[in-house]
């Protein structure tokens, strides 16, 4: 070939390129964006928000405090409630996200550092301080692929190295594999956008309901991020019967018992310290959580079998800049705080948001 | 390694591009030399140790072309032939049809004498076994009729056998049409080149786009059988096999294509718009072209073919297509498919003959032949079935659903079976009967793209890239024809 038709052919596969690169970024983006976090495709809409809330919050030239954690903190605080009884000025927002753990909220770290505020919250409970377990496997590559395909080469850090080999291919670390991940969710988005235009058929959640999370460009973001919408009580103990009542305390309750939490050097660990590490490294606080469980739950824990949890959060105390704020043997937490044995209701989290608020405003003195 | 694997397009098709049009630019022995080893390369990562069969292959019929040509006697060239058959067959018969044999003669003998059961080999089917030796089979043959003299150098013959891009799955290349080529160095021009690319990603996104998206319908459809009584989702089903296995295919073919353009190699079209067919005869010059002109040149044609009386042709036709089904695999599905396929050439031969259908075609020519389309396609796609299905009693009634019989017709009861994305390939399929009826009007939309200034050529093949890449499903399918 001569240089000419070389040069033709170059040109077409550059135009060709080029237009595949823009075109399906732009594709996806268009097709999937709202729906995504709208209940369409994904039942844990929540899962989708933690990127867009700490770009967010790092736009927010305000004090701010962070939350994070699983479940347990998720329907424990109030960012709202928490602003509100703080001597000083300060946005608490809560990106908690349920099942959630140090080995998963790590990979959000270099954002948090981004946003530079003043505390994080880091939750430590007796259920989490172990190895992944291979039924939580499923759900690690749901939360690894969508926190990582929505992240850019800036995220990355320290977290790279922990990541269990085994679970590496579940992580976006590229352009290219983060588009990988975007596509998998590519053709139920299509399907979607053909639903509501073909059978004008709509899968996403209801306005204002548990599970809906507003737009990134609306005025209640900002609200969400602090307070996010919570189940309803009547879902929880409030919405039993006296025999469903019965019926879990004689079961369910019984579970809290049988956590055994590591106490040290599992990958939760490792996590942790990873994450606090970082954070202080950064000049930014950290407080350690461990919620509260139900008096009744905690009556199932025979001694000493959490000795792994108090093991570690007695080293972490001794690092400069961590406070803890352990609520799990703390007395004066009744039935009527919790939705269920270990999540609490509205009551709960009055009450848990008048406990931390004082504990974060010394650290804001 | 194959045509869907990364590796192909990021590290195996540039070697190849770059070695053959830039490091032996002009260098014939050693263009050769190079496609014979990177050919061997590919069908190692391909198929491991099988490749220890395409070489037995291949030096067989290398010395039966040679001993057939040195020798005047014909008893001496006739065993020469029959050995090089013989072995090839033999290959093909052990690796992909023992098993179906020995299961065959286990049920037999079950029902008949109660004889105690042979223990099957389960031995592995070798990728492209079906291709490699009919392709050498008819060097050898061709060498015997006096068609043609047999090549000069081995490492032409070997590399005719063993060319990476017809190699797992055709199209099925006759010697004189490779040979041709590769007598002066290859290079490929502009024109050829962009062809080639055009190849390559109209057929990936015939596979991922369409095809492996409508075998998701067909898989849910045809797994479990719960809903084989309803029409409407038969014929959905039958439908989006057509679809599936046409795209397939003629995806591969297109790649293969595609790739050898690269290099300025030239194959034989597979595929001409099949669905277009408006006779059952018209179908398979349409339909995997490739083997039916070979199963014509040397099986039908041989058998007497059209010109010994209706019993010969008869004859001639159900045993070549009786064969024909049997070569796609070791399976009775096959068998029968190729003996429907046989029983409407033969009825479309008589119709043909007959004065109603001949008068009705001096009639209303538009109508007989919209007509005709009807009738074949309705066919064609009930053969499918055939195909897909390969549980007897499933089989049986679906294609008792297909015609009406002792069936219902409830387009919510089908489209609630569906699988959860519904809309999509529904979409695709509608798409694809639209481009399909197009394609075949302006004379092959690849050949139309290919045309373009490369501004265009970038816009629409960029495009074709984003879609093949945004609407691939998470599993990736192999190609059905692998399997053959």
């Amino acid at each position: 070939m001569s240089k000419e038709s070389i040069g033709s052919i170059f040109v077409s596969v550059f135009i060709g390129l080029i237009v595949w690169s823009l075109l399906s970024t732009s594709l996806s983006s268009l097709a999937m964006d709202s729906i995504m976090r709208d209940g369409s495709i994904i039942n844990g809409t929540r899962y989708t928000i933690t990127n867009d809330a700490l770009s967010t919050i790092s736009e927010d030239d305000s004090v701010s405090v962070i939350g994070t954690g699983s479940s347990q903190v998720f329907k424990a605080l109030d960012g709202k409630c928490v602003s509100g009884n703080l001597n000083n000025s300060a946005l608490v927002y809560n990106i908690a996200q349920p099942s959630s753990r140090a080995y998963t909220d790590m990979l959000h770290i270099p954002r948090i550092v981004a946003a530079n505020p003043e505390i994080v919250l880091i939750e430590i409970a007796p259920n989490l301080l172990g190895n992944t377990s291979k039924s939580s496997e499923e759900y690690i590559e749901m939360r690894f692929k969508l926190d990582t395909m929505n992240q850019d080469n800036s995220d990355l850090g320290g977290w790279v190295d922990i990541i269990d080999p085994e679970h590496r291919s579940w992580v976006a670390l590229d352009e290219i594999e983060r588009m990988n991940f975007r596509q998998e969710y590519f053709p139920e988005a299509i399907e979607e956008r053909l639903s509501r235009l073909i059978l004008e058929e709509n899968n996403a959640k209801e306005d204002g309901t548990y599970g809906w999370i507003p737009q990134t460009s609306s005025a209640t973001w900002v609200d969400y991020l602090q307070t996010p919408i919570f189940p309803g009580d009547k879902y929880g103990f409030d919405g039993k019967s006296i025999a469903e009542r019965e019926s879990y305390n004689d079961t369910l309750m019984k579970k809290t018992g049988n956590y055994n939490p590591s106490y040290r050097n599992s990958q939760a660990h490792t996590a942790l310290d990873y994450q606090i590490s970082t954070l202080l490294e950064n000049n930014i606080q950290v407080i350690l959580v461990s919620p509260p469980h139900h008096p009744k739950a905690l009556s199932y824990v025979i001694e000493g079998k959490w000795d792994g949890l108090n093991e570690t959060l007695n080293k972490y105390e001794l690092w400069p800049g961590v406070t803890i704020f352990d609520q799990t043997w703390e007395s004066g937490w009744t039935d009527d705080h919790f939705y269920d044995r270990n999540h609490l209701d509205d009551e709960g989290r009055i009450e848990f948001c008048k406990r931390l608020a004082p504990v974060v405003d010394i650290l804001l003195n | 390694m194959n045509f869907i694997t990364p590796e192909y397009y990021t590290m195996f098709l540039p070697i190849v591009v770059i070695l053959i049009l830039f490091i032996a630019k002009g260098k014939r022995n050693a263009q050769v030399m190079i496609m014979l080893t990177l050919s061997y390369v590919f069908f190692w990562l391909a198929s491991g140790w099988h490749i220890l069969l395409l070489l037995i292959s291949t030096l067989v019929d290398w010395t039966a072309g040679k001993k057939i040509e040195q020798s005047e006697d014909n008893s001496i060239r006739k065993k020469w032939l029959i050995s090089s058959l013989s072995i090839n067959l033999g290959l093909l018969a052990i690796f992909k049809y023992l098993d179906f044999f020995i299961e065959t003669w286990n049920l037999t003998s079950l029902r008949v004498t109660g004889a105690p059961e042979i223990e099957t080999l389960g031995l592995l089917l070798p990728v492209g076994i079906s291709f490699y030796t009919f392709q050498t089979m008819s060097y050898t043959i061709d060498i015997y009729r006096k068609k043609h003299k047999p090549y000069e150098r081995f490492v032409d013959f070997a590399c005719y056998a063993a060319f990476f891009p017809q190699l797992v799955a055709g199209p099925i290349v006759r010697s004189q049409h490779f040979l041709e080529q590769i007598q002066k160095p290859v290079s490929s021009n502009p024109q050829q080149f962009r062809l080639g690319l055009t190849l390559i990603i109209y057929g990936l996104a015939k596979k991922f786009i369409v095809a492996d998206n409508v075998a998701v319908h067909v898989d849910t459809i045809f797994s479990d059988g719960t809903h084989l009584q309803n029409t409407a989702l038969i014929w959905w089903g039958a439908l989006c096999f057509g679809i599936q296995i046409y795209c397939d295919f003629s995806a591969y073919t297109d790649i293969a294509l595609g790739s050898a353009h690269l290099i300025g190699i030239d194959l034989p079209e597979n595929f001409r718009a099949p669905y277009a067919a408006t006779s059952p005869q018209d179908f398979w010059r349409r339909w995997h072209i490739s083997l039916s002109t070979w199963l014509r040149d040397y099986l039908y044609i041989p058998l007497g073919g059209s010109r010994g009386g209706t019993r010969v042709l008869v004859v001639a036709l159900m045993g070549t297509m009786l064969l024909g089904g049997l070569w796609h695999g070791a399976s009775w599905n096959f068998v029968l498919w190729g003996a429907v396929h046989g029983l409407l050439l033969l009825i479309h031969r008589s119709l043909t003959k007959s004065n109603i259908i001949k008068s009705g075609f001096e009639r209303a020519p538009i109508t007989m032949l919209i007509s005709g389309w009807i009738i074949t396609q309705y066919l064609i796609f009930m053969t499918w079935l055939i195909f897909r299905v390969e549980d007897t009693s499933m089989l049986i009634r679906s294609l008792k659903t297909f015609i009406g019989f002792d069936s219902h017709w409830d387009l919510r009861e089908g489209y609630d079976a569906l699988p959860e994305i519904k809309l999509l390939p529904i979409s695709i399929v509608a798409i694809f009967i639209l481009m399909h009826g197009v394609s075949g009007k302006i004379g092959g939309l690849k050949m139309w793209i290919s045309k373009q200034n490369p501004l265009m050529w970038g816009i629409i093949c960029g495009t074709l890239l984003s879609f093949t890449f945004l609407l691939r499903p998470a599993e990736t399918v192999d190609f059905i024809y692998f399997r053959f």
